[in-house]
């Protein structure tokens, strides 16, 4: 005879299993160093907040030889288009195997894109192949630093910078003739060696890419200190869901980000808001102590935003609220491109 | 309660939590990590809420439904042999182990549904809020677990007491 306590039991029994935490206590320390990294080549790269931490440990002989590991998803976002077409400019020909392209970002500085950032993925691994295209000043603060190493990228003499200690990250920074600067950064769970020669290798193939990617949303207002301070547009995805974040720090420090898309993320955000809201026909909640705001947009489309207090601004809510009212959403992006080469 | 003090405190806890409702302890260690690299950055937050440990279990929760979870879970489901219907007065160990290997192999939602049911002690409404469903499909969730339970473990059906 089965009754609940033998299931109960059966449950018991299973937790029992659990694994030890001080190891995992242990390794959890490995992958938040390794997460933390990846955040900061993706702020360098410009993406801001919005990495997903997924760690798969491989090594990278064990990676190039095994059958594709990525799975992207089919996203149906939008049909692309704005305000602003921003060329892409350049790819890689050769990737590692599996890896698609995962992630794009570009800085609006006025009406001009100066950078485009566009990253390549196992799947949604927590490792990354970037190509960082073109520089604005705003980034100065996280060029990398280190020994360099000059090496020869077609012809071009390129800077090959290696940081970091238990999960290296490796830079390589050319400029081809007539055209922006370009830098590759690898972060993958290789050695240092081998992170090396796959910057190199990727460097080396990347060739003209005459396709187009597109700014949608705009600003109708913004406060005096971050109403000329360029911004962050990211197109990315987690799990089965689109994602397109809008950033922005201004001088003082303080950061506006709005993020959109249909993420579960977004979702559990939401059960956790406090009080209701309606922003033109925009139905959602507020956090006015947490300045962030969660809105559902009739399409289905979810919005989660937040502005910090700034100089002069200590009651930033009725300033993020204005900043949403104002806002262009645009035409939600293609994002066809997910996993593609 | 800083970050690394909740980690100290509640890991343990969560990890079971976790082994339960993801029937591995590999997928559990994975998944409470992930959790938690994701927690980390919103943590000034999560922890002014009254309950941080309801939070961390819907992420948990969310991460093991994920797309990319769920792709990998029915790939174990397809090299795992099913047992053999357990026989009656066979002994109590080995009938729980019977039923340990059903819970494995159930699809997420229904095992997910069953757990917290059984092992957490919630209502069914309060596992459709978290699971964001219907109570009736929580409940339809728990009749699929258990007519599996039934028919792959031959047993009997499960008393509500």
């Amino acid at each position: 005879m089965i009754d609940t306590d033998a299931i109960r039991s059966a449950f018991a029994a299973l937790a029992d299993e659990a694994p030890p935490s001080d190891r995992i206590r242990a390794s959890l320390t490995i992958r938040a160093r390794r997460h933390r990294q990846r955040r900061l080549i993706l702020r360098l790269a410009g993406a801001g907040t919005v990495a997903a931490a997924t760690g798969v440990a491989a090594t990278g002989v064990w990676r190039l030889t095994q059958p594709p590991a990525s799975r992207f998803p089919v996203l149906h976002a939008g049909p692309g288009g704005g305000w602003l077409e921003v060329p892409l400019r350049f790819r890689p020909a050769w990737l590692p195997r599996s890896y698609g392209e995962g992630k794009r970002t570009v800085i609006v500085d006025g009406t001009q894109a100066p950078v485009l950032s566009r990253d390549w993925q196992p799947g949604t691994a927590n490792q990354a192949i970037s190509l960082l295209i073109g520089w604005h000043p705003s980034l100065d603060p996280g060029r990398p630093s280190g020994r360099p190493t000059t090496v020869d990228v077609n012809g071009v003499p390129g800077r090959l910078v290696q940081v970091g200690d238990q999960t290296p990250g490796t830079y390589l920074t050319w400029q081809p003739p007539g055209q922006p600067q370009l830098l590759m950064s690898v972060h993958t769970d290789d050695v240092a060696d081998a992170q090396q020669d796959l910057a190199l290798r990727v460097a080396r193939s990347v060739r003209p890419d005459p396709e187009v990617t597109w700014v949608g949303p705009r600003f109708g207002w913004l406060p005096p200190d971050l109403a000329t301070v360029p911004w962050r547009l990211n197109h990315g995805f987690e799990d089965t869901n689109w994602t397109q974040e809008v950033a922005m720090s201004g001088p003082g420090g303080r950061q506006l980000l709005i993020r959109m898309g249909t993420s579960a993320a977004m979702r559990l955000e939401n059960t956790f808001a406090t009080t209701p809201i309606r922003i033109r026909e925009w139905s959602g909640w507020q956090v006015p102590e947490m300045k962030q705001l969660f809105l559902t947009l009739p399409d289905g489309v979810e919005v989660f935003a937040r502005l910090d207090d700034g100089p002069g601004d200590e009651q930033a809510m009725p300033t993020l609220i204005r900043i949403i009212e104002e806002f262009e959403f645009g035409p939600w992006p293609d994002m066809s491109w997910i996993g593609g080469r | 309660m800083i970050f690394e003090e909740y980690v100290a405190a509640r890991l343990p806890a969560l990890l079971r939590q976790a082994t339960v409702l993801a029937g591995d302890p590999h997928v559990a260690e994975d998944v409470v990590q992930d959790v938690l690299i994701k927690a980390q950055p919103r943590w000034a937050r999560i922890s002014e809420l009254d309950v941080p440990d309801a939070y961390l279990r819907k992420m948990i929760v969310n991460e093991l439904l994920s797309a990319r979870r769920r792709v990998a879970a029915a790939l174990r489901r397809e090299r795992v042999q099913w047992p053999a219907p357990a026989q009656d007065g066979v002994d109590v160990v080995v009938r729980r182990e019977a039923i340990l290997q059903v819970i494995r192999t159930l699809p997420v939602r229904q095992r997910l549904v069953i757990a917290l049911r059984f092992y957490e002690d919630m209502t069914d409404g309060d596992i459709a809020a978290l699971l964001g469903c219907t109570e009736g499909t929580v409940r339809s969730q728990a009749s699929r677990a258990l007519a599996k339970l039934r028919e792959i473990a031959a047993l009997q059906p499960v008393r509500e007491d």
